[in-house]
């Protein structure tokens, strides 16, 4: 089968000679939901921007469905949609002018049914016949998001689609990516709530200086790499109980906290269930792709 | 794979964003030519007496409809550019569509010829209330000002890539296009100005342009009009190369 996007030995170098790709090699199979996280400037944008034909790159190959960007450019751009980080829409039109336009764009002749159900899924119906002007920023960022999906693309990019937006949107937005998700739609995002990308994401890459420097499934990642935090209080304040090997815990007024990693979870229930009379309450979350974010991003340092 | 239609949508929306404005792109040059009117028509034109065998109100209508052919040509194609810039509109909005190079330019320069049509036409309907005039040659005159637009069209679009701001167009426009236009022989004839100047005059291209344009209006010509047409037509070409070969490389508007 035709992998949704082949990226391999991407380079970019602006003008100014800032080296913003280096090298990246990327699969991405048909149906995935694929988050790219880094930190600023880590290039993630510059990435997307390549793969949508925006920006040029400097080497490497992309090609989006079988398509190459170089060779069958406008089969490529056919097969995309995409929504950039920055907001903007065309000032002279209403939206569903803006959504009809933009379908005209990509050969598109009679569209209404689809608008009307993007319009819809993207509550913007109330608002289909103001001027783009009009609309609060939030609005804006829908319209955006609905531009993007006029032509059905197989492939969708959303740039941080929730940067600034308020929590019905961040909600209506993913339930949204959900259904056409679900529906077979191949779609990379790109956030920094981590916990987004935990909740929706297969499989992550994470980009750091313009170098991939982890890409796997979510629940490796969180495996490899993830801890869990956990918390107790003992029946009494000076209980005092034989700790674990090789587990770091603070004991402060017996209350317990710390974390473990996958490795030593097994070390960790054991020696839970010897002390399991001295507690009166425990919580333990689940490993964060956050704590995994931060982790990788910061070897360097740690 | 060849979007015609997507080229044919991206030309209706480069009219209809000046259509939605009309008052200032259509009914704003129809104000200035009457205040030409009332000002030469009523207060100076029967002053100025015969011009090249015609009254002289006859010798300027070609002039100001070719004064705001050109404006208007310039402005539609450089104005919608800049503000892509802008708005920010430059990548979802032009570069990620699926439309080559030369659709692209084709979409714009289209709507500038339309509203460039669009100005002549008004103009001229206008002026016919004041003066009698008939159209000498009907085909060189839709020849000359479909090259017209689409030239000054490509160069709004050139300046338009080029620039940064709002102020780089107007700089463009007020520096060099206005004043290449005033001296092309819209209010005048080169006969009437110094030996001297004339030779200067004759360096101008506008001075070409508006010639034809008389040419095909009035029968009135001051250089040769098939050497004019042959020049006219193939400046547009090569702009229209320029034009496509800038957006292929994504000159100042791609990185």
């Amino acid at each position: 089968m035709t992998a949704a996007l082949t990226v391999s030995h991407l380079n970019k170098r602006y003008d100014n000679d800032f080296h913003a790709l280096k090298d990246v090699d990327l699969t991405i199979e048909p149906g995935e939901l694929f988050a790219i996280l880094g930190p600023n400037g880590a290039g993630k944008s510059t990435l997307i921007n390549i793969i949508a034909q925006v920006i040029r790159k400097s080497s490497g190959s992309v090609q989006v469905f079988g398509f190459d960007v170089d060779k069958q450019t406008q089969l490529a751009k056919m097969a995309l949609g995409l929504t950039p980080q920055d907001i903007a829409v065309d000032p002279f039109f209403s939206v569903r002018e803006v959504l009809h336009n933009h379908s005209g764009y990509f050969g598109i002749r009679n569209n209404d049914a689809w608008v009307d159900f993007l319009l819809d899924r993207l509550e913007l119906t109330e608002q289909a016949e103001k001027i783009t002007r009009q609309l609060s920023g939030g609005m804006k960022r829908r319209l955006t998001i609905a531009k993007a999906l006029v032509h059905k693309p197989k492939l969708l990019i959303l740039d941080e689609p929730t940067a600034g937006v308020d929590v019905s949107l961040r909600h209506t937005l993913w339930k949204f990516v959900r259904e056409l998700h679900g529906n077979g739609m191949t779609i990379i995002l790109t956030t920094h709530y981590l916990e987004e990308a935990q909740d929706l994401a297969q499989r992550v890459a994470i980009l750091q200086d313009g170098a991939i420097i982890a890409c796997d499934q979510t629940q490796n990642l969180l495996t490899n790499f993830g801890e869990r935090r956990f918390e107790m209080v003992l029946e009494s304040e000076t209980a005092s109980i034989q700790m674990p090997e090789g587990i770091e815990m603070i004991n402060k007024g017996g209350r317990l906290s710390g974390s473990f990693n996958a490795e030593q979870s097994e070390r960790f229930f054991v020696w839970f269930s010897t002390i399991g009379s001295a507690v009166r309450d425990v919580k333990i979350e689940p490993a964060r792709l956050e704590d995994v974010f931060l982790k990788l991003t910061n070897g360097a340092e740690r | 794979m060849t979007n015609w239609f997507g080229t044919w949508a991206f030309f209706k929306r480069e009219c209809h964003r000046f259509l939605k404005v009309w008052g200032q792109t259509v009914g704003a040059p129809l104000i200035s030519a009457l205040l030409y009117f009332a000002i030469f028509g009523a207060a100076l034109g029967s002053r100025i007496g015969a011009t090249d065998g015609v009254s002289y109100l006859q010798f300027l209508v070609p002039g100001l409809a070719a004064m705001g052919m050109i404006q208007h040509s310039y402005q539609n194609t450089s104005s919608s550019l800049v503000q892509m810039k802008y708005l920010g509109m430059i990548q979802a909005d032009l570069l990620a569509l699926p439309l080559t190079p030369f659709q692209l330019v084709l979409g714009f320069v289209g709507g500038a010829m339309v509203r460039g049509l669009m100005v002549g036409s008004v103009i001229l309907l206008t002026s016919r209330l004041f003066v009698t005039f008939s159209i000498a040659h009907p085909l060189v005159l839709l020849l000359a000002a479909v090259a017209m637009s689409g030239i000054f069209g490509l160069f709004g679009l050139v300046a338009g890539i080029w620039a940064k701001s709002f102020d780089d167009v107007s700089l463009v426009g007020n520096f060099l296009l206005t004043p290449l236009v005033y001296l092309g022989g819209v209010f005048f004839s080169i006969s009437m100005i110094p030996e001297g100047w004339r030779y200067l005059a004759l360096w101008n291209p506008i001075f070409y342009l508006v010639d034809l344009f008389r040419y095909a209006l009035i029968d009135v010509s001051q250089g040769s009009p098939l050497i004019a047409l042959g020049a006219v037509v193939s400046t547009f070409a090569i702009m229209l190369s320029v034009a496509v070969h800038i957006f292929r490389i994504g000159w100042r508007i791609q990185s």
